[in-house]
């Protein structure tokens, strides 16, 4: 996976991801409805969410270009999120709705986004948290008890990481998903958090899920999960 | 009783403090995910909101409220 610090995109033979980091903000990507959206938000959150938005662009026009015919660059995309988040590309002839799961994820001034082609996959998802130690609450609020007993077993030095990178995982499942929050995280148990395969159980279910992460020079986790 | 606009006065005090805006930041149809930073910031608001007001409140109704008047409308009619 191509570290999130580098602006660009990454494509794989179904996914395609892309960043966005601080200093690249432009608002002259956004569609109208965006932009009145934008304006609406407090003054602390526009950056990341604006690094959103462009990052989500910049992935589905990657998609776009390698699947279909239609002409990206005449026209512009516009992101809606109302719950799951997806992608519509306005030409001067036609609004079409993009076929391909989408997920975002801001963080911090840095943003990351993945489209995922929905004839290969059933859904994708992404997280990106900037490594942090929560308060004792939080963590039993989306620790299963097995999860907080290994978190309680670490040594104190790797405890946020351990716990940032379990949140991480837990969001981009949940957003593959199309639902995020709306299932609650401790419903959601990793089991090997490892790059690769990771088995999750979901209220009990165990399911197998094709995950990366990956630990930046900036200590942020960067969670990626296919379905 | 209160009314809605105190319940929203309240619920502006409460979020402000819970993700340090400013009051005057939080409308009613401000949108709870992008009042929050991040997803991590998000949740915890949504379990301060299930402690605050107790075992009425679920969190499978709090996490389908999506903007500051969808909390309003739900605290209101829980105060029925």
């Amino acid at each position: 996976m191509q570290t999130f610090c580098e602006a660009g995109s990454v494509s794989s033979t179904c996914l395609y991801t892309a960043f966005a980091r601080e200093g690249e903000e432009e608002r002259g990507v956004l569609f109208p409805r965006e932009q009145k959206r934008y304006a609406a938000l407090p003054s602390k959150k526009k950056q990341d969410w604006l690094l959103g938005r462009i990052a989500a662009k910049r992935a589905t026009a990657e998609f776009l270009r390698k699947n279909s015919e239609l002409p990206v660059s005449e026209g512009m995309i516009e992101i809606v999120s109302d719950g799951a988040p997806y992608a519509v590309l306005h030409t001067a002839s036609a609004s079409s709705v993009v076929a391909a799961h989408l997920s975002i994820s801001h963080s911090s001034g840095y943003a990351v986004a993945q489209v995922g082609d929905s004839s290969s996959v059933r859904g994708v998802g992404v997280d990106l948290e900037r490594i942090r130690l929560f308060s004792p609450e939080t963590l039993r609020d989306f620790l299963t008890e097995r999860e907080h007993m290994l978190y309680e077993s670490l040594p104190s030095s790797q405890q946020a990481e351990f716990s940032t990178r379990l949140w991480c995982l837990k969001e981009a499942y949940t957003k593959a998903l199309g639902v995020g929050l709306l299932i609650h995280p401790r419903q959601v148990e990793i089991f090997q958090a490892k790059k690769g395969n990771i088995s999750i159980a979901h209220n009990g279910q165990k399911t197998e899920a094709h995950a990366q992460w990956t630990k930046t020079p900036t200590f942020y986790i960067l969670a990626t999960i296919t379905l | 009783m209160k009314t809605k606009q105190e319940i929203f006065e309240e619920l502006q005090e409460f979020v402000s403090k819970t993700l340090d805006l400013d009051v005057d930041q939080i409308k009613m149809e401000s949108k709870l995910s992008e009042l929050s930073t991040d997803s991590i910031q998000l949740f915890e608001l949504l379990m301060a909101f299930e402690k605050t007001y107790g075992f009425e409140v679920a969190y499978e109704d709090v996490v389908k409220l999506r903007t500051v008047n969808d909390v309003v409308e739900f605290l209101y009619t829980l105060k029925q």
